[in-house]
Order: structure tokens, then sequence, then C-alpha cells
């Protein structure tokens, strides 16, 4: 009975970009994912018709019809206008105030209810922000109740350590996980599955849209859908205008990134014993452009660790990693139990 | 899928229609369209009092600046209101910034697919694309034909003694034409029957007079007839016939030259736009007048609502409204609103009505249009009563179809007014027996419906939705790992 129930735990990935569930089917594991965005519209006969009739995906609230997901891209890229994000920065958005049903509402349509009482679900939150001020105790408080109205016991996991559970079976659970997600880039250091530090930072996906969009006068959302489908980081010849700026960007982000990370290396006061070289396993869909890895790479050669790295990889499936490593988490949870 | 390629893949004559057909379907209708040269066409749309110039361009690089600022001088010679430029070319960024500035819309290569995507999802899109477009076939003249004849027979709602009839002069998918030496007052509703080559089944349809020309070389008078409400059926009679005939003649209207007159015919029976007053802009008195009738038309629509309303409890939509000798006629089709109400479409089969209004706007009596076309009174509607189960049931399976089963929830049972004739079509739909009885005056059918629930009515849809994709991870050995490290850190620490 046990064994049965374990199986029916979940993962979810709650990101700014995307919100991502992860479960046991069969010996399989079944992702189901959509895009963390809404697109707000006048509540007519008509708009309401023609959302029916092209079968697209809606919320009726007040006077408003809310497209969600990805056909709100596309529907801001028809208008012309910003697609708008429940999740800004990795946090919930304290500008949008449809933000909270929104995001419970796109939690409750991918999760589905809990299969049985008090079904443990694994959500991702992001580590503490350095280089903002962001309320995440109020974040990981509101998405867990949610999670506890659909009949889950939800439990938080920190998003990069998620992707070290998911990615770094081979090395005990030790290394460093990066995930470069839509608002924020986390990075936890494991050791034997625990984590040793882990840090967020405010500039992702997100910023690099919106800085390449301002560069070449366009919206973030043509940015982020060009930037999705077209871009190669390998490419140094021809580039266009909007793929030099996303490439200019994309250098800059890495170079942060692994500057901060160096400086937490150093600063850890109670450092495991580590034997071997270290792992750095990388996933989120922010790392998805092709030359990413070598980019990254490049830039990991400038900076001195005050340890040797080992491997550095990207995950096998970069946008389930860690809805993939929250699945494990709760799997293992729920059968410990 | 469709793609930018199908688009330009399609000529001149099928990428406007496609955008013609798009533009309808949000509520515009076509007034007028032209062709610039073999890659541009321009059509003035109405949609209610505002006018919109769009223009159709096939590109397939940068679209030259010079036609976009002589579509936005067009637009302003012309005087109207707003604009759409749509091309499968790239619009450049400088452009983009020009025609934001003029109340003109654009789309371009890189938002087009999606555009008609949204409005005719992408299943309807593929058909619209590549189907082929029966009512697209052009006129075929009949005039001169030796051996067999088309024939005609019109007779009005009202008024006209015996029918008319005659050989018909020309046919297309849209409506006839004929020549006559009786006088029809333009705008009439007429009973149409056609005759294909002396064929005894006749193809019934209620037609519209949408031009009449007096020939001068003679007393006969040419009209052109658009049909209006026409079965399926008969319109692939029609269709086909149409086929048999290009096959047959060589004389091509359709990429040939053509009179204006002939194009604005052509264009008004294909555009089904029928009983408009074309206004000309230059002409005061015209404008005038037109306003007085759209007055009448106004107070005479209210009229009919009212009817209906006090009649059937319902709603209704004024469908065509033309000035007779004696009054008016109304085509008027009767709208559930009760289920609009709640948030779903229309349920029931539609009943068209043909009303008959004197001078003061007072209904004098009215018809369903496709029986006997004789003029009724008031006391045509008896109370009914119907057994509640088998509505209960008809409700139930409309219903479900509606919300695909997943928001509904059969709670109670109301008495709904409803038209003997609505009963008759559900009747026929589900091909059940209903039991009527007699009530009075009233109308009344008890049934159950499908009431939303709150709760469920936000979830329509959203049971689980997503892109789902099964990995081919077996994250078991994943979980032994990790819990044999924890365990093992738990020993150690």
């Amino acid at each position: 009975m046990k064994k049965a129930k374990s199986n029916r735990a979940k993962g979810l990935d709650v990101g700014t970009s995307f919100i991502n569930c992860a479960e046991n089917q069969g010996k399989r594991v079944s992702f189901r994912a959509i895009r963390n965005s809404f697109f707000d519209m006048e509540d007519t006969s008509f708009t309401k018709r023609m959302l029916q009739r092209t079968g697209i995906n809606y919320i009726k609230r007040n006077d408003k019809l809310f497209v969600i997901g990805d056909e709100a891209l596309e529907f801001a890229n028809i208008f012309n206008k910003e697609a708008r994000r429940p999740l800004s920065g990795g946090a919930i958005s304290p500008r949008e105030k449809e933000a909270l049903p929104l995001v419970e509402i796109l939690i409750k349509s991918i999760l589905g209810r809990a299969s049985h009482k008090e079904e443990r679900v694994a959500y991702s939150v992001p580590g503490e922000p350095i280089d903002t001020t962001l309320n995440l105790t109020y974040h990981r408080t509101v998405l867990g109740e949610a999670l506890s109205e659909l009949g889950y016991a939800p439990k938080p996991i920190n998003e990069a350590l998620a992707v070290v559970f998911s990615e770094l079976n081979d090395e005990n659970f030790t290394g460093i996980g990066l995930s470069f997600g839509g608002g924020m880039v986390n990075v936890c250091m494991s050791f034997m599955a625990a984590p040793v530090f882990s840090f967020s930072i405010c500039k992702s996906g997100d910023w690099i849209d919106g800085q390449a969009a301002m560069a070449v006068d366009e919206t973030n959302s043509k940015v982020c859908m060009f930037k999705e489908a077209n871009l190669d980081l390998t490419r140094t010849k021809g580039l266009s205008r909007m793929e030099k700026a996303l490439s200019v960007y994309y250098r800059n982000l890495t170079e942060y990134v692994l500057k901060h990370l160096k400086a937490k290396f150093e600063n850890t006061k109670e450092m495991p014993e580590l034997k071997k070289p270290v792992d750095i396993v990388i996933a989120g869909g922010t790392s998805l452009p092709n030359g990413f890895l070598q980019l990254f790479n490049c830039m990991l050669k400038r900076v001195k660790f005050p340890h040797t790295i080992g491997k550095v990889k990207m995950a096998g499936e970069p946008l389930n990693a860690v809805a993939n490593g929250a699945l494990i988490s709760a799997i293992a949870e729920e059968t410990r139990e | 899928m469709i793609s930018l390629t199908d688009l330009r893949a399609k000529d001149l004559d099928g990428f406007q229609q496609l955008l013609l057909r798009a533009f309808k379907r949000l509520g515009y209708s076509v007034w007028l369209s032209e062709k610039l040269d073999g890659k541009t066409a321009r059509s003035i749309l109405l949609k209610g009092e505002e006018r919109c110039l769009v223009q159709c361009s096939q590109e397939k690089g940068l679209v030259d600046k010079f036609l976009i600022e002589d579509f936005c001088r067009d637009r302003e010679k012309k005087g109207i209101e707003s604009g759409f430029f749509i091309t499968t070319g790239a619009i450049t960024l400088s452009d983009r910034t020009y025609l934001s500035s003029e109340p003109v819309d654009f789309i371009d290569a890189s938002q087009l697919p999606t555009f008609l995507k949204t409005i005719f999802g992408e299943d309807g899109l593929k058909k619209e694309v590549t189907s082929v477009e029966r009512r697209e076939f052009p006129r075929v003249d009949l005039r001169g034909l030796e051996g067999d004849k088309v024939l005609w027979r019109v007779n009005t709602f009202y008024g006209m003694s015996s029918p008319i009839k005659g050989e018909l002069a020309d046919i297309s998918s849209g409506g006839i034409g004929f020549e006559s030496p009786d006088e029809i007052s333009p705008s009439s509703l007429l009973r149409l029957e056609l005759f294909l080559y002396g064929s005894r089944e006749a193809i019934k349809s209620v037609a519209k007079i949408v031009w009449e020309k007096p020939r001068t070389d003679s007393l006969v008078h040419n009209f052109g007839l658009s049909f209006f409400l026409i079965s399926d059926k008969d319109k692939e009679r029609i269709s086909d016939f149409i086929v048999s005939q290009l096959s047959r003649e060589s004389r091509e209207t359709r990429n040939g030259l053509e009179s204006e007159p002939e194009f604005l015919s052509r264009l008004l029976i294909k555009e089904n736009i029928i009983g408009r007053t074309i206004p000309d802009v230059d002409d005061q008195k015209n404008r005038e007048t037109r306003r007085m009738d759209e007055v009448d038309i106004k107070k005479c629509e209210a009229s009919v609502k009212r009817f209906f309303k006090k009649m059937f409890s319902e709603k209704c939509k004024i469908l065509e409204v033309s000035k007779t000798a004696t009054g008016w006629e109304i085509l008027a089709k009767k709208i559930d609103g009760w289920f609009k109400k709640k948030g779903y479409r229309e349920v029931y089969e539609k009943v068209i009505y043909v009303v008959k209004l004197d001078d003061k706007f007072k209904v004098l009596s009215y018809s369903k249009v496709g029986s006997d076309c004789v003029p009724k009174n008031n006391d045509l509607i008896t109370s009914q009563s119907v057994n509640a189960d088998k509505i209960r049931e008809i409700v139930k399976e409309v219903a479900k179809e509606i919300s695909g089963g997943s928001e509904s929830n059969i709670d109670q049972d109301i008495l709904r007014k409803i038209a003997a004739e609505t009963v008759d079509e559900m009747e026929k739909r589900k091909g059940e027996e209903v039991l009527q009885k007699k009530k009075g005056e009233e109308i009344e059918i008890k049934e159950s419906y499908i009431s939303p629930l709150k709760s469920l009515k936000l979830e329509r849809s959203f049971n689980r939705i997503g892109t789902v994709r099964k990995s081919k991870k077996d994250i078991k050995s994943q979980v032994d790992s990790l819990m044999g490290v924890k365990k093992g850190r738990a020993r150690r620490s």
C-alpha cells in the first residue's frame, strides 16, 4: 500500500517562465508544463467566442478574460504588447494584483488534485537572492497554502538542489547545480545531498530579453520568441542586431554568475572536505541556446576557483531537471515516511 | 500546420478572399473590392457606421515604402476612418513607425499566420487555405444557349397574385440574373424556384432582388437576385451545374476583363450585400434619404423585437428589413437568450420568421420561412406542454456537447416558454417523439437545464492542461541512491 502511494508523489517547478509538474506514470516520469504567463482582454462575446472556437485556454475573472500559457505570448505579439507574468524575478509579483489567483489556477491546472490524502509534493523555491531584496517567505508560504488546499502535503525544495538531485546521482549528489531560469539564476553547492550553500541572482532570461529589447527597440515578448526559436551562441559572424545584443548579454550574465559563485565558494566557512574535483550541472530554459555550454566553459576558464572543477555538463533534460529533482525528493520523503 | 509559404503560394484572389472571410468573422461586411495590380488588392469594409480600408499585398520580401504611403494617402483621400495593411511580406521598422502614426493597423509576415490562426483556428485555417471554394465560382452566362433552358419562377411573400416565370440569363453560386417585363419592387423578398434543364425537382430558395436595371431597348427589366436562404443540397446542385457549364463555355469571366456594372453586380452577389443602399458620399440628397430610412428601420426593428419578447419571452435578431408597398417586411431570427445569459452558446435550432408590419410599425402578421409562406395571424401558436423527460435528455445531450461534459450538472426543472416550431425542430433532430399537450394560451415546456456550477465553470478546460511529455527516465535508482546517501549521512553525523 505504501509503495503504491509513494509512486503518486509529485514534483513541481514553479518558475518565472514555466510551471512544470513531474509525476511517475508506470515506470516512466511524465512532465506536464505550461508557460507561466497571461494576457488580459476585454470580456466581450466576440473575444469569448473566438477563444472558445480556437480552443485557447482562458480564465474569466471579473470583467476580463485572461488568456494563459503559450497563447498569452502569441496574443501579446499580435497586439504588440507585453504578456504579463504572475511571477517576477522568481517570486510572486507584487506588481500584478492578479498574480496570486492566476498562479493558483495555473498550479491547479497543471497538478490536478491530490490522488490521495496528504500526497507529497515537493515544489521548487529560489535561494536567497544576493543582489536584491525579495520576500521569499511570502512566496514560499503562499505556494504551500495553495498546494495544501488541493490536498497535498507540500514541501519546498531549493531549485538548484533539485537540479543536483536530478543529475548528480553518480557523484553521490555532490556538486554544483545551476538553474538558469526565466527570472533568476539559482545556484546550490551540494555535498552528499545536503546543501552547503545556495543563493540566487535576480538576473536571467527575462533580464537578457529586456536588455536586448531595449538595445534593438523591440518588445520583450518578441525578443523572447526569437531567442527560444533561433539563437545560436556558437555563431560569431553575420549576426543580426538582435543576435548581437543577445550574445552580449548572455556573456555578461554568465560572467556575473561565475563571479558570485567564486565569491561564495571562497567565503563559505564550513566547507566540507572535498576529495574530488567538483562537477557542475546546468539546467533551465535560459541555458537552452546552442553554444551556451561552450560559453560557460570559456567564462569559467577566466575565473580562478579555489577548488578544482571537474566536468561541466548540461542536464539531460534542462527544462525538466528541476521538476524531476523535486519528484525524486518527494518520492524519497514519502517512501521514508 | 499552415505556414507563411502556404499563404504566399495562394494567388491574389485566393489570398484576398481568405482575408475577407477573416474580416467577416470579425464582424465586417465587404462593400467594394478592387485589384490594383497582380500583387495588391484593396477592399472597403463596413462595420456598423465604421468604414475600413483593407489592403492585401502578396509580397515575398520587404514591402515597398511607396506602397504603404500610397495606401495611407488613398485612405485619407476616401475619408475612410481606419485601415488595415496586411501583407505576406515584411514591413521595416521605420515603416511600422510611420503606420503607427496613422489610424492604420498592420499585419506583416511575422504576425499573419498567427492572426489567421486566431480567427479560424488551426484546423479551420487549414480548411480555408486548402479547400476549393465553390462559392467563388464565376457567373455563367446562359443567354443564347441552344436547346436546354434553365427556368425560373418567383413569387413574393405578399402581394403578388400569381408567380412570374421565365428563362434564366445567368447564374452564379451567389444568385441569378433574369429578365422580366414585370415590375418587382427592389429589396423584395422572393420565393424562387429554379428548374435546371427541364428538371422537375426545383431548387427552392428565398431570394432577394439586389439590383434592377430597365433596358432602354425594350420594355423588359434586368434583375439580379441573391440567394438568401438555400439548402446545402441545392447549393451543391448549383455549384455542379456551374462546373458543368464552365467546361462547356470558353468564356472566362473570373480573370477576364469585366465592365464596371458587371463587376459590381458580381461582387454584390458574391459578397452577399443585399438590400443595402450604397451611399454616395457626393450626393447630399441621397445621404439624407438614407438617413431617414435608417431611422425607420430602427423603429421597425424595435417593434419586431418587442413583439418577439412579448410572444415568445425570447429575443430575436433582425436579419433583413425591406420596405414594401404596404408597409415593412422583416426577416427575424429567434434566438435563445436564456442559455446565452447563462454563458452558453444558443442551444436550440434557430427559427426564421417573416414579420409584416404596417407603416405605424405594428405587427400585422408573421409566418415561418420555408413553410407555406401564407400570411398567418398571431393565433398561429398554440400552447403546449412537453414531456419533461424527453426534453431533459435532449438538453442534457446538447449541453454535454457544449461543455465537453466537464462542467455540467442537471439540478433543477424550469418552465420555459417556447415556440411550437422549436420543439418540432428538436424532434426532427433527435428523431424522438415529444408528447404535446394544450394548456390555455401559453406555450410552456417543462425542461431540466444544465446549470454551470460556479466552481466548476472556473475549471472549464483547466482540468490538467499543459503540454505533456513522457520521459524515458526511470528514477527508481535515483530515489534509492538519494535515500542511501541521506541514511549514510545521518549515520555519520
